[in-house]
């Protein structure tokens, strides 16, 4: 537990040391706030919510996302500071749990500091807080699900660019799974208990069911199975490319 | 309990592994799609996403056999 705080506090503190965490911020709230307000049209909506605002999330992530993940392992192995990271007495498990931890933690930072849209809707009208509480909280569950996917991803390879596009593909691929551009793929031979399967596997439509206001327990456990699943491959890549 | 394998058993575990990991995944999906299907926290206002006790009352006095129409277009 102490070496999984360690190793996050000192990936957070790297993130913020260099330009990379305030560009990241910066570009994040300036999309969600240009998206929701011109694109979303969210004044001209009248309406006292921010659902115009948390359905552009899975969009900004499908592109943000990846771009966090794809350095924690591709760069470590690239500058070979991975040798050092493996020599220290931890597990690789923690260093999987810490690396991942911080990088989530940190897409929080910036879901958090999307605040002053909060304090504009109360100002402006009366919304239901709580629907927005449960939809501040499934847009992170779901940026880790993706983190999680892209620090997979990143384990793979040496190469930060293929990290990321890759990332973005399998990231695609897992929001668009409950809708025809995936489904159409295997409506000709798959069993409907498999289609069904593959579409309750969609981020997109577990997203949207939180955005509502309705925490169900198969949207939770689709979110952390994905994530455990995740990083459970990202250990397992990490251990098998340490001989080579 | 990795250090003592060797190279080749290292990378035969680790894939079978990966993909042992991936039916797990889909497979704990199956099951908590069909078994877990009715809880779930209802945050908005007015439970707005839930039946209430009213509707229950009004469904439970609805006289049988009840007929259902369904129109579905067709392309």
């Amino acid at each position: 537990m102490r070496a999984i705080a360690i190793i996050g506090r000192r990936e957070l503190a790297a993130s913020f040391t260099s330009p990379l965490a305030y560009v990241f911020i910066v570009i994040f709230l300036g999309l969600a706030g240009g998206l929701t307000f011109y694109l979303g049209s969210w004044l001209e909506r009248g309406q006292a919510d921010l659902q115009a605002f948390f359905t552009w999330h899975p969009w900004l992530y499908l592109f943000l996302v990846p771009a966090v993940g794809m350095r924690l392992w591709a760069e470590e192995r690239k500058t070979g500071t991975i040798e050092f990271l493996m020599t220290q007495p931890i597990t690789t498990w923690q260093a999987v749990l810490g690396k991942f931890l911080a990088a989530w933690l940190f897409v929080g930072i910036a879901l958090a500091l999307t605040f002053p849209i909060w304090l504009t809707v109360n100002w402006l009208g009366n919304p239901d807080n709580g629907v927005i509480l449960g939809a501040y909280l499934g847009s992170w569950l779901m940026a880790g699900a993706m983190l999680a996917i892209s620090a997979a991803v990143s384990a793979l390879t040496k190469n930060q660019v293929i990290a990321f596009v890759l990332a973005v593909a399998v990231c695609f691929l897992f929001l668009m799974s409950g809708l025809e551009l995936v489904q159409a793929f295997f409506r000709g031979w798959a069993p409907s208990a498999l289609q069904d399967a593959i579409a309750s596997l969609s981020l997109l439509t577990s997203f949207t069911t939180i955005t509502q206001g309705v925490i169900d327990l198969r949207d939770l456990v689709m979110f952390g199975s994905l994530i455990a699943v995740s990083l459970f491959i990202n250990a397992t890549l990490v251990e098998l490319k340490k001989g080579s | 309990m990795w250090q003592k394998l060797e190279r080749t058993d290292r990378t035969r575990l680790g894939v079978a592994g990966i993909g042992l990991a991936i039916v797990l995944f889909v497979a704990v999906n199956l099951l908590s799609g069909t078994l877990l299907t009715s809880t779930r926290l209802d945050l908005a206002d007015d439970q707005l996403y839930t039946v209430s006790e009213g509707t229950k009352q009004v469904l439970a006095a609805i006289e049988e056999p009840v007929d259902l129409r369904s129109t579905t277009p067709t392309r």
